[in-house]
């Protein structure tokens, strides 16, 4: 599952990235690389873009750059 | 020679704060070469060391994605300028680990540095407490905790950096590469984090928060999907309402104190070309650069409210979806509003947005916005060419009307975003990737700087250009000048003043000879000239002429249509003596200039043509080449000439002339 499928208020744990994209080594730069920590916390009102809290402080992105992100539940 | 010590740290850390904290109003700004990110230094007061402070922009790595994200690397190296003495390194102690991702490779630098521990209490709150000794230890240099907000541990802070200056100690991080491909490969990011993890092992003490976090209250309503959205029209409509409501009556008294101070100074001066530069070029040029600072004052105000506050970023989250169908992001919302009271402070709000080619194509479509300064040419021509009609009972036509000019920039920015973004487009999409930081209460001083520097920057750098190309355009009015007309006015000046003829009469005169000097100066010649051009708008050598003589400001078109039809200034606008003037004004086949067609291509081609050199002088400035200007000025000219066409070609089908 891809963090952009999780359900608003869902946690999980980062499994791994797709690193092809310089998107993937930004997010790692932010925070979310293999085992952090994860909840999605809402939706911005036309679906796009998340607001995820990661570590101990919340991250906007679009449901394109969640994709990159393979979560564990 | 100064010591010069660099303050770096992520953004949302309280970093403008504290640098506005230890460095007080003493402040120097400037750009650095070849980007658009701007520095600020100033005086830190240091018990033994006279030091300066430069304040490096918020960054969340030291691996350059981006020319402009290379500073903060190219400054610590030494190679923009000597190379500072000491880093000073903010941290969020409530969000430590990121931080100390960034600290990680601040460290590998080997500067001498003195970490500032900021928003302890924010961490507290958060159920975070971090042992500075303790820390401190780990890292193997001094960490001062301090609230920049409330100014405290500065002193301590001033104390710790001045003997790291004294023992000069070089920071010592992971080791990691910091420049080149490796410095962000997945490896050297998780070796960096692992480091950052092990730093904090024995300082920090997590204990479980007590209740929702405040910012987390607020972001329920303020983020949800109908309140938010709710909450933010509402926001912005005051903002919005307030540059009109607030700035509108400084304005009228700026414009007025202008005009009477020019009157008053220039009194003494004997009638003549010297008194008309001064009058008509410079103080008229002085105060078109003026009365741009009070929209400027009262939007930056807001914005840096919303921005210190961490609303911003809250806005461009739920803006995000709409704006990125233009290949834009929800960051470029504010500015294009913005620009609907005026370009020039939307485009300078576009330094809020962090991806240079979004902030190019932001500052490039906000002139299509229809700024306040549409509205006088769009009511003159409503005024005396469109009837009052009910359509289907319910709306005015001329609202309507209004509407539809209003709506029109909008529209057509669409496209044009969209071209624009895409043609810019070399390899990877841009991210929108941004912190939606805690909330917090703005700090009064950091908003007072941000409205004062974004004023003054305005005044020194575009006022010059625009003053410049306002005398020019003055010249170009005034010139050539016939002796024989003059000493013609003359004579019937006088011939008026010894038959004691009301005050009137001598008036009208002086408003014939403004006229007549007009049809024959250059700016005439000019009209004649390029007429052809305007042929397919309805237009004559007239009104080609008023549109030259707009290039300064579009706003001056009313006043130089009543000049040319001898209808007195704008003054006499308003009072209905323009209208009648325009309405008796023939071709030379003895039809009537203007009608509904006409006016109806006049308002399209000022509602999208790039009349306005504050706007072109504020691009150039911007985006640091006059060659973006030049590119705003020819594409919204052409679309304003083909919108116009149109306009006046599907007016006269529809039988409307």
């Amino acid at each position: 599952m891809t963090l952009d499928k999780l359900r608003d208020g869902q946690s999980g744990v980062v499994h791994s990235l797709r690193l092809d994209t310089s998107a993937g080594v930004r997010l790692m730069e932010m925070g979310l690389f293999e085992g952090s920590q994860v909840t999605v916390l809402r939706r911005a009102p036309m679906g796009d873009p998340l607001e995820v809290q990661v570590g101990d402080y919340r991250l906007s992105l679009r449901k394109d750059e969640a994709a990159l992100v393979r979560i564990q539940l | 020679m100064k010591t010069t010590i660099a303050l770096a740290g992520n953004p949302n850390v309280g970093k403008t704060t504290l640098f506005n904290a230890l460095t007080g109003l003493n402040q120097r700004t400037g750009n650095y070469p070849g980007v658009t990110v701007s520095w600020h230094a100033g005086a830190w007061p240091l018990p033994d060391v006279e030091a300066e402070l430069l304040d490096l922009p918020g960054s969340y790595s030291i691996a350059a994605h981006s020319p402009d994200e290379a500073v903060v690397q190219r400054v610590l190296a030494g190679e923009d300028g000597p190379r500072p003495a000491a880093l000073l390194a903010i941290v969020d102690a409530s969000n430590p680990e990121r931080n100390l991702y960034f600290l990680s490779q601040l460290m590998d630098l080997g500067l001498p540095t003195v970490v500032a521990l900021n928003m302890v209490d924010v961490a507290r709150e958060h159920g975070l407490a971090i042992d500075a000794a303790k820390l401190a230890k780990a890292l193997g240099c001094r960490v001062v905790p301090v609230q920049a907000n409330k100014r405290e541990g500065l002193d301590a802070l001033a104390a710790a950096m001045q003997a790291a200056l004294a023992d000069a100690q070089p920071a010592r991080g992971p080791g990691l590469p910091t420049t080149g491909p490796a410095a962000a490969t997945p490896d050297t990011i998780r070796r960096r984090y692992g480091w950052a993890r092990q730093m904090l092992v024995d300082a920090i003490t997590r204990s479980a928060p007590g209740g929702p976090r405040f910012s987390d209250r607020v972001d329920r309503i303020l983020t949800h999907k109908v309140w938010g959205l709710l909450a933010m029209v509402l926001l912005m409509g005051a903002v919005f309402q307030s540059i009109y409501a607030w700035s509108q009556p400084i304005m009228d008294l700026m414009d007025f104190g202008v005009h009477w101070l020019g009157a008053w100074a220039l009194r003494p001066l004997p009638e003549g070309l010297l008194k008309e530069l001064l009058g008509d070029g410079l103080i008229a040029g002085a105060g078109s650069v003026l009365v741009f600072v009070p929209q400027i004052a009262v939007l930056f105000f807001f914005i840096a409210i919303l921005e210190d506050c961490g609303y911003m970023a809250r806005s461009a989250f739920l803006m995000d979806r709409l704006f990125a169908k233009l290949g834009l992001s929800g960051r470029s919302f504010i500015p294009l509003l913005s620009s609907f009271a005026c370009a020039v402070p939307g485009i300078l709000s576009t330094r809020t947005i962090a991806d240079r080619k979004e902030r190019l194509t932001a500052m490039l479509v906000a002139p299509l916005m229809s700024c306040s300064a549409r509205l006088p040419i769009y009511t003159i021509m409503i005024a005396c060419f469109v009837p009052g009609r009910m359509l289907l009972g319910l709306v005015d036509q001329r609202a309507l009307l209004l509407f539809a000019l209003y709506s029109l920039g909008l529209i057509l920015a669409i496209p044009v975003a969209f071209l624009l973004k895409r043609s810019m487009q070399a390899g990877a999409a841009p991210l929108f990737l941004i912190e939606l930081p805690g909330y917090k209460w703005p700090d009064w001083r950091t908003v007072g700087r941000r409205v004062y520097e974004q004023c003054r920057e305005f005044l020194t750098n575009a006022g010059t250009i625009i003053l410049a190309v306002s005398i020019v355009v003055w010249a170009l009015g005034a010139f050539p000048r016939s002796a024989a007309q003059r000493a013609g006015f003359s004579a019937r000046r006088a011939a008026l003043v010894q038959s004691a003829a009301p005050e009137p009469q001598v008036q009208a005169l002086d408003a014939a000879e403004r006229s007549d000097r007009l049809n024959h100066s250059y700016l005439a010649t000019a009209g004649r000239g390029i007429e052809p051009v305007f042929r397919p708008l309805g237009w004559d050598w007239r009104i080609s002429m008023a549109a030259l003589a707009s290039f300064p400001a579009r706003e001056v078109v009313v006043g130089t249509l009543g000049t040319i039809f001898n209808a007195g200034g704008a003054e006499q606008a308003e009072g209905g003596r323009l209208r009648d003037a325009l309405k008796g004004v023939k071709r030379d086949d003895g039809q009537p200039l203007f009608n509904l067609a006409v006016a109806l291509s006049l308002m399209v081609f000022f509602a999208l043509c790039a009349q306005c050199a504050s706007t072109l002088a504020v691009i150039t400035r911007e985006s640091g080449t006059w060659k973006w200007a030049a590119f705003t000025f020819a594409y919204m000219t052409v679309l304003a000439w083909v919108g116009a066409a149109l306009a006046y070609h599907l007016a006269l089908w529809m039988g409307l002339a």
